[in-house]
């Protein structure tokens, strides 16, 4: 039997699949029993999985210049890259 | 003048773009059309700031347009980019000696001395409805910033950017154990900062 504390210890693990088989048992058999630890997993794995989908917002405009301006006058420097 | 392009293996990993298709010729341009706005949002979740990632960001891309083409190949182009940018983003930090308030400091004590709950849990809604979801997604960005930058480093490259764990302990020079250690109390850190979005009582 393991507390609650001990339970959301795990939750790493769990997540990342890296959870030991009998660990991993002992741990669904505390979530059966816990209302508050299974609603903790829930808000954890809600976590993870928002923040692998965070929106990639546009780029501020004047950076998407400073970078295309970059772009081309590296690319058409004589010595860099894009040159003879 | 021919661009200079650069073959690349499909090696997409999770979060990577896919590109149109398998091994196509990859110019600076389409480098920075694909990879640039990635790029300013890592190093603006690292730093806390639009103005310095905006400058690590023209760094970084200097760095790609100079050195493409000495790149082997021998890894993906999305984890090149996050070592490049990773390091200019924690070099421009230690040089300015950046330093944020931090709202978010350690978890919760969340346990009585026996190890249970001291209070009930709340749960997030199930499905999520999309307007929260928007919500979330701007907490956890508003909460990332308060982060104290040892779990927001490994929070970002794991969670955000979805790295391997001995990909972040690599990129940040850690050993794995304190990856996962960080990252399992950034985690708590963020999932409070959550919370308050989530129902009251746990089913």
């Amino acid at each position: 039997m393991i507390t609650c504390r001990h339970a959301v210890g795990q939750f790493g693990d769990l997540v990342g699949g890296s959870l030991p088989s009998e660990l991993r048992e002992l741990l669904q058999r505390h979530l059966e029993d816990c209302p508050d630890c299974r609603a903790h997993l829930e808000g954890y794995r809600l976590t993870v999985h928002l923040a692998g989908r965070l929106p990639c917002p546009p780029l501020p405009e004047r950076l998407a210049h400073r970078l295309r301006a970059l772009l081309d006058e590296e690319m058409t420097n004589p010595f860099g890259p894009g040159g003879i | 003048m021919m661009p200079q392009v650069f073959t690349l293996s499909n090696g997409a990993g999770p979060g990577e773009p896919a590109p149109s298709s398998p091994a196509e010729p990859l110019t600076p341009q389409r480098v920075f059309a694909e990879y640039a706005p990635r790029v300013y949002r890592l190093a603006r979740l690292l730093l806390g700031n639009d103005t310095d990632a905006e400058d690590v960001t023209q760094q970084v891309f200097l760095q790609v347009v100079r050195k493409l083409s000495g790149f082997r190949g021998d890894s993906t182009l999305s984890t090149w980019l996050n070592r490049v940018a990773v390091n200019a983003a924690l070099a421009y930090r230690k040089q300015r000696g950046l330093r944020h308030r931090h709202e978010l400091s350690e978890p919760p004590e969340e346990f009585t001395e026996g190890g249970s709950h001291v209070l009930p849990v709340r749960r997030p809604p199930e499905p999520l409805p999309e307007l929260l979801a928007r919500e979330l997604h701007e907490q956890i960005d508003r909460a990332l910033l308060q982060l104290p930058e040892m779990y927001r480093d490994v929070f970002v490259l794991a969670d955000v950017e979805e790295r391997p764990n001995q990909e972040v302990a690599d990129l940040l020079g850690l050993s794995l154990p304190a990856v996962k250690s960080r990252l399992h109390r950034a985690r708590l850190l963020m999932r409070q900062a959550l919370a308050p979005y989530f129902e009251e009582k746990a089913a």
